[in-house]
């Protein structure tokens, strides 16, 4: 076991329905903790959720709907759970909104990459503030999830990577406002991860191209996520503070075309 | 191969002050022709076309552009247009942010202000060029700081607005791959200029001497000199690069350097 006991400790995840953040909340939830899963695009079915929780032995998660652009809804959604629970042990940020571009540059619009910003990483901000205001203190563990697009080309993909540089920068800084204070925040990086969000992003065919010419290590799980972030809040590395941890499996390095050259035989180019 | 620089137009915002004046007076030096745009009530004016007269260099043309007005980028654009055909260096200069003070002071409002004036003129001016000339700068240049890694007090927008143009600096070259066009960033540090007093306090460099030394500071012209390097001929193929001009200094800038040196510093 780690550490730390979740046991009734309150973790709150943003877009906490699907994918990544679905998966998290779960990881939390197998220790016991209060788990709240906020969504906003009408959610996945809600029984089914619960029946997820309930089969991992989980308690009974609160999915609420919040926009995480709308102040109000965060000062709302932290609002009920000071009304439910004591503290909020752990924050993390993990709604990623894709703006997808063209691709090209006459299309680059200001206001798109501000949307794109304001949903993809000013939340960290705007929900560590909220938090402080209603339980006049940080959760002791803040966690974004980020992705390699802003080391690594993506179609498309410039703004969402442009907001993901902002949200690690943002936790670069931001430890080290904390320094003083019981509370680590770091962003966990994952290469392509198997999720709706993904085939929505880049189109049914993306995963498939990604074995074809990669391998299983091309693609991370969402378990992997899950366990990183759980791992990042276990106790264990608590003296890791402003860090963004990759999770590629060693895959970012090597993604290139002496790879493919190397292995033309076996992919058959 | 050198490019010939004798009479091509050289577009830098913040043209009149700091790292965006050096730059102007390196490519000045070479013949070109250089636009040099400011908002905030320039410098002396004279003190600028004298500083191009005594280093030989054309006399420049000064433009007061605001960087996040559409409306004065594309009046700055037609007045380069009525005498060149083309735009052929472009560098990206100006950075206007607050300072910021903890959690607590951080406002979306004031992040976005700071990325409407710091990077999205990346864009904006990129794209204002290509309607104006039908093609796109031979070379644009961006600065940025390794605040974006390093920590620095206050500098909260400074490094995020730069996190934001470093990314963009790499889609850009990419989405551009195949024309006539180079996208690199400058990164550097401690450059003291009147902006940098402006937000470290005037107290700054004086510590960062006495525990640092020279290593640690660079100069405006340095960093003017590096961005002509880009624009030079010589680096055609660095494309959607982030080039420190530090010194190597980050990579010492610790306490165990500091330590080593503590009978030195009478730490």
């Amino acid at each position: 076991m780690i550490p730390n006991d979740y046991a009734d400790r309150v973790v709150l995840v943003t877009g906490g329905t699907r994918g990544i953040g679905l998966a998290t909340g779960l990881a939390f939830g197998r220790l016991g903790a209060q788990v709240y899963l906020t969504h906003k695009w009408g959610t996945s079915d809600e029984d089914q959720i619960r029946r997820q929780f309930s089969d991992a032995g989980a308690p009974v998660p609160y999915i609420v709907e919040a926009d995480v652009a709308e102040d109000e809804d965060t000062a709302r959604l932290m609002e009920q759970i000071r009304g439910e629970q004591d503290a909020l042990e752990v924050l993390v940020s993990n709604v990623s909104f894709a703006h997808l571009g063209k691709g090209d540059v006459p299309s680059y619009k200001k206001r798109s990459l501000m949307t794109t910003l304001g949903y993809s990483a000013w939340p960290l901000v705007g929900y560590m503030q909220q938090a402080h205001r209603t339980f006049g203190r940080y959760p002791r563990y803040v966690v974004g999830t980020s992705s390699d697009g802003a080391d690594s080309y993506y179609p498309g993909y410039d703004f969402v990577a442009a907001s993901k540089a902002v949200l690690e920068t943002l936790c670069r800084y931001l430890a080290t406002h904390l320094l003083e204070q019981d509370t680590r925040v770091n962003v966990v990086r994952a290469r392509p991860v198997s999720t709706d969000s993904l085939r929505a992003t880049f189109g049914d065919e993306f995963e498939p191209f990604l074995r074809k010419y990669g391998d299983e290590r091309f693609m991370i799980d969402v378990e992997q996520v899950a366990d990183a972030v759980l791992a990042v809040c276990s106790g264990w590395m608590d003296a890791v503070s402003g860090e963004v941890i990759l999770l590629d499996r060693g895959v970012a390095f090597c993604d290139n075309l002496m790879r493919l050259f190397e292995d033309r035989d076996k992919y058959g180019l | 191969m050198l490019n010939d620089y004798t009479n091509k137009a050289v577009l830098v915002t913040g043209g009149t002050r700091g790292i965006g004046l050096a730059t102007g007076l390196a490519f000045g030096r070479a013949g070109a022709q250089v636009y040099l745009t400011h908002r905030w009530g320039s410098a002396d004016e004279d003190q600028v076309r004298r500083q191009f007269d005594e280093a030989g260099a054309p006399a420049p043309q000064i433009v007061e552009a605001d960087v996040s007005v559409d409306a004065d980028t594309k009046q700055l654009m037609q007045l380069i247009r009525e005498r060149h055909d083309r735009l052929e260096a472009l560098m990206i200069n100006v950075t206007v942010v607050p300072t910021t003070d903890g959690i607590q002071s951080l406002s979306k409002r004031a992040l976005f202000k700071s990325l409407d004036y710091s990077t999205w003129p990346l864009v904006s001016y990129l794209q204002q060029a290509h309607k104006t000339f039908e093609r796109y700068p031979r070379y644009v240049v961006g600065t940025s700081t390794d605040g974006v890694t390093h920590y620095y007090e206050g500098y909260d927008y400074v490094a995020l607005t730069k996190a934001v143009m470093e990314v963009l600096c790499r889609y850009l070259s990419t989405h551009l791959g195949s024309e006539d066009i180079r996208f690199n960033v400058v990164r550097t540090r401690n450059v003291i200029t009147e902006s940098a007093l402006a937000i470290h306090g005037e107290d700054y460099p004086e510590f960062v001497r006495k525990y640092g030394g020279e290593p640690h500071f660079v100069q405006a012209r340095e960093v003017g000199d590096t961005i002509f390097a880009l624009c030079s001929g010589l680096l055609d193929a660095l494309n959607g690069q982030i080039v420190h001009v530090d010194n190597g200094g980050p990579f010492s800038d610790n306490l165990m350097r500091l330590y080593r040196r503590r009978a030195e510093f009478g730490l």
